[in-house]
């Protein structure tokens, strides 16, 4: 089988079709009653963005020659994006996951526009397209994480824009005196400062440490439907915009270093502060600092392997934070709480979302045949590659103690025997949709670790020379 | 490529998916399904030991060859693949009547587990091959933590604090330090693939995870040591080496049955296999430069397993000191590195297997009936379990090593290899094996022998019959007719030790 040709996917003509199917779904709106299921609603949304996506190439010009490039790496991208946003929308069909029971028809359009964004921000070819792109990508979100009603939306939507306006200062200060072409290095201090900011305001995009800490805050506000979206698809539309930064200051000292020192900080802070979490938001908010830390180990090591690499830990991590987000939905639904106690012994209630959900837990952790193992793998064999074993050090013990960390929820599933009544309720038909969406990522988790390699191999990336 | 090697990792790794969502009123299904794939896993095991030569299947699972899982079966490996199918089988047939809760999720880990093991002792690949060493230990976490035994130890003395912090001797407890211990273990064996392909690549310009390649991998001296000692240390953490062997213990005694059996059978022969495989063959020069370490930690293994041993009062944890000491002699012939020792290490490997999957069934029935582990309280079970006392007996001489028993062929082999090695080491091991009989003898005597037993108690019944007659039975073949797996497993070692430059 020939690979897949990744220049298909230009990532500005995808951003534009994130745009058209937002526009589509948006018009839709119009005409659906109001009263219309979610169920219905999420049909359209994907619709849209299936028509989009057939329209796209006969739309009369080409956004690419407006300052985008079109690369093997952004490809890496805007695959995992337009996966995180269908399963988002997906995601977003359980009730209740978008904040309450109130008719939210906006909701999907913000996130098709964030999206556009992600796709547009890895696509682009100078930094003030860049920065377009990044607030196209942030904007959406501080609306979405105030979707919750009452004095916890606007705690969370607040707690969101307070980092993000720094990030939008950072980086207009960097593009005013970094080389506004990506992928040219700053030529004096001042230029490298302004790189520096750059690359400061995506780290707090992909809440990554010393940027990464309002994680903690947000996740626990943010309604589930969103969090779902916000926790997979910009960190690593983010994690490919620094691969593409630092790209030409491969073997600079000093860029090395600050990126080893973030990825360093993130794993240990990350997995320490997991390890005191008693709350599965608490949990996930902080180990997927440490996740992304390990998706910086990538870029330390030689240039050839980022892309699969990448695409490869991308692909596991949304999968499992999908399968862990709908689980978390089930569970804030059907028993109101997603605190470690609540959960004792419901993994062995016979259902099917525990279960899809304890196999997400493993992917996270990195346990063999599951997508998150061979992730792992790969992003260390890069600190191996690059001989940086202080990052390695830290990789291994921050594995071994996120070990500790999600077994420690597997075992309050299923070591105990059930206390909770709520396996006995009739099971809602948000437990429904929460467990399809889970079951569907759990078993795509299931099928990508069997043979990594060769499905990278489709899409022409690679993984060991 | 006839697929019969692949069929031996996917038909339990089939069998494990297809029972997992069995409801409970199918529980009888699950049990019949994981014991034909059991039955198919032994007789396709017991076609390759009866088969000379190798067999060698390549599967492709990536864009290059680099990715290509091969599965071989050379002598060795068929000795220790039939091992596990049988101990697979038996422990089915253990848990027939003993399980009774969440029957289908216990059979599904159990086949998960074994289609790890199947992987590796088939791979010689060092990706796949420790990928399935995860798959294999795992699942034990499951099957301690939700189906163990629990007797909490009462704190007394300075770490009382400790003793209840921890609820040590709880299921939770066994689970999650065996878990723990053996992950430390694999992050160690990470470190360890990690250097030795990033130095292949470095050498040679493309990597490779095929271990008769990496063999080839020039290193200098610190790092061999390094790569040696973290495989020494990630595999044998799980061969229960000193000191890393105090998961064991607790481990055991809190597993069921069918999961003690399967990692005191099975599981710690993995470790060792792993030790040999990469720790030894696939890094020659450290294993010749460094090969005493392994032989000291063997001798203190033997020792120091058999001491334990003697003080106990719980049978449980008397079994699991002695499967210390018993994979300490196993030990001891790998760090022989001659044709003898080695023969005399795999045939340890089978027949302590063997004989340790039957204590724990035996051990299990009697704490199912009696619902008791302390040694003095089941004086003179005999009288009451006859049949189960003669069964325990053929065990005792075996792991004592009586001749015509399997114990004793492993054991002379590898005392043997041990005096060409190292005098030191034969009088050590030797040291042991007194031990061992004194210890066992002693107990079958208190146990089985003394006094009249007054309380509950039923002997060997049914289907419970068919695990002892199998795993007493294979001790027996193996003790009169050594040749059957020695003809098979010598030739391998002799190609082995040539590839190592060690003979010529």
């Amino acid at each position: 089988m020939t690979p897949l040709s990744i220049a298909a996917l230009d990532p500005m003509q995808i951003s534009l079709m994130f745009v058209l199917a937002a526009g589509l779904r948006w018009s839709v709106d119009m005409i659906l009653p109001p009263t219309s299921s979610l169920a219905r609603r999420s049909f359209w949304s994907l619709g849209a963005l299936a028509l989009s996506a057939v329209l796209t190439p006969f739309v009369p010009f080409d956004l690419g020659a407006a300052g985008g490039v079109a690369t093997p790496l952004a490809g890496v991208a805007v695959l995992l994006v337009i996966g995180a946003t269908v399963a988002a929308l997906l995601l977003a069909t359980v009730e209740g996951s978008l904040g309450d029971e109130a008719e939210r028809p906006d909701a999907e359009v913000l996130m098709l526009l964030a999206s556009a964004g992600m796709t547009a921000l890895v696509g682009a070819a100078d930094l003030w397209t860049a920065f377009i792109a990044f607030e196209l990508m942030s904007l959406p979100f501080y609306a979405l994480a105030a979707f919750r009603r009452g004095i916890a939306g606007v705690e969370a939507g607040f707690r969101l824009l307070l980092p993000g306006a720094v990030a939008t200062l950072l980086f207009v200060l960097g593009a005013g005196t970094a080389p506004s072409t990506i992928g040219l290095l700053p030529g004096d201090a001042v230029a490298w400062l302004g790189f520096t900011a750059i690359l400061a305001a995506v780290l707090f995009k992909a809440a990554l440490l010393p940027f990464g800490f309002w994680v903690g805050d947000v996740y626990r506000g943010v309604p589930i439907g969103v969090l779902g979206f916000l926790a997979s698809a910009p960190k690593f539309a983010a994690l490919v915009f620094i691969a593409r930064l630092v790209e030409p200051a491969i073997g600079r000292a000093g860029v090395t270093d600050a990126l080893a020192a973030a990825a360093e900080v993130s794993m240990l802070v990350g997995t320490a502060v997991a390890l005191h979490r008693r709350t599965l938001r608490g949990i996930l908010a902080w180990s997927g600092v440490a996740h992304m830390g390990f998706a910086l180990l990538i870029l330390l090591g030689p240039r050839r392997y980022w892309d699969g690499t990448i695409l490869l830990y991308g692909a596991s991590y949304i999968l499992a934070v999908i399968a862990s987000m709908a689980a978390v939905a089930g569970f804030e639904r059907r028993i109101g709480a997603s605190d470690l106690d609540a959960l004792t012994g419901f993994g062995r209630s016979g259902l099917w979302l525990p279960i899809a959900f304890i196999v997400a837990l493993f992917s996270l952790a990195g346990i063999p045949f599951l997508p998150g193992f061979w992730g792992k793998f790969f992003a260390m064999l890069s600190a191996t590659r690059a001989e940086n074993w202080l990052a390695l050090a830290v990789a291994l013990g921050a594995t071994v103690v996120g070990l500790y960390v999600y077994l420690r929820i597997v075992g309050k599933l299923v070591l105990s025997d059930l206390k909770a009544d709520g396996s006995t309720g009739a099971e809602s038909s948000a437990w429904q949709r929460a467990t399809f969406v889970g079951v569907v990522a759990a078993v795509l988790s299931l099928l990508v670790g069997i043979a990594p390699a060769q499905l990278l191999a489709y899409f022409g990336y690679e993984l060991l020379k | 490529m006839s697929g019969i090697l692949l069929s031996l990792v996917a038909a339990p790794l089939a069998a494990g998916f297809v029972t997992l969502p069995l409801p409970a009123r199918l529980a009888t299904l699950a049990r019949w399904i994981t014991l034909l794939c059991a039955v198919y896993t032994v007789g396709v095991a017991g076609w390759l030991v009866a088969q000379p030569g190798t067999l060698i299947e390549m599967w492709p699972l990536g864009p290059s060859g680099t990715w290509d899982l091969s599965l071989i079966a050379n002598g060795v490996s068929s000795a220790l693949l039939l091992l596990t199918a049988v101990v697979y089988a038996t422990a089915v047939t253990t848990s027939w009547r003993r399980v009774k809760a969440g029957v289908a999720p216990f059979h599904a880990l159990l086949s998960l587990l074994v289609a790890g093991v199947f992987g590796v002792f088939l791979t010689d690949h060092l990706l796949y091959f420790f990928v399935f060493y995860e798959l294999s230990v795992l699942p034990m976490y499951l099957l301690i933590g939700i189906w163990g035994s629990t007797k909490q130890i009462p704190g007394e003395g300075p770490f009382r604090r400790l003793f209840e912090d921890f609820s040590i001797g709880t299921r939770g407890y066994g689970a999650l330090k065996l878990t723990l211990y053996l992950l430390v273990g694999s992050a160690a064996l990470l470190i360890g693939i990690f250097l030795l392909y990033a130095s292949y690549e470095r050498s040679f310009g493309v990597g490779t995870f095929r271990l008769d390649e990496l063999a080839r991998t020039p290193l200098d001296g610190t790092l061999r040591l390094t790569i040696f000692l973290l495989f020494y240390a990630g595999f044998g953490s799980l061969a229960g080496i000193w000191p890393f062997h105090t998961w064991s213990p607790d481990g055991h005694a809190a597993a069921p049955p069918a999961a003690s059996m399967m990692h005191a059978g099975v599981l710690m022969k993995l470790g060792a296999y792993g030790v040999f495989r990469v720790g030894m063959i696939a890094l020659p020069a450290a294993a010749t430069e460094w090969g005493w370490i392994v032989g000291v930690i063997a001798v203190i293994n033997i020792l120091y397993g058999a001491f334990a041993a003697l003080w106990q009062t719980d049978v449980k944890y008397l079994i699991a000191y002695s499967s210390v000491s018993h994979m300490g002699v196993v030990m001891l012939g790998l760090a022989t590195l001659n044709q003898t020792g080695w023969t005399g290490a795999v045939l340890q490997m089978v027949a302590h297997g063997l004989m340790t999957a039957l204590f724990f069934t035996l051990v299990g029935i009697v704490y199912e009936e009696t619902h008791e582990r302390e040694i003095g309280k089941l004086r003179g079970l005999g009288r009451r379990m006859p049949a189960l006392s003669v069964v325990w007996m053929i065990a005792v001489l075996s792991s004592l090593g009586l001749p015509g028993l399997g114990g004793f062929i492993a054991e002379l082999y590898t005392f043997v290899g041990a005096w060409q090695a190292q005098i030191a080491w034969a009088i050590a091991g030797a040291v042991g094996a007194w031990l061992t009989s004194i210890y066992l003898l002693r107990v079958a005597r208190t146990m089985l022998f003394r006094g009249p037993y007054e309380g509950p108690g039923k002997d060997l019944y049914g289907i419970e019959w068919v695990t002892p007659i199998v795993l007493a039975g294979s001790l027996i073949l193996i003790g009169i007719w050594p040749r059957l797996l020695i003809d098979r497993i010598e030739p391998q070692i002799e190609q082995w030790l040539r590839l190592m430059g060690i003979t010529s």
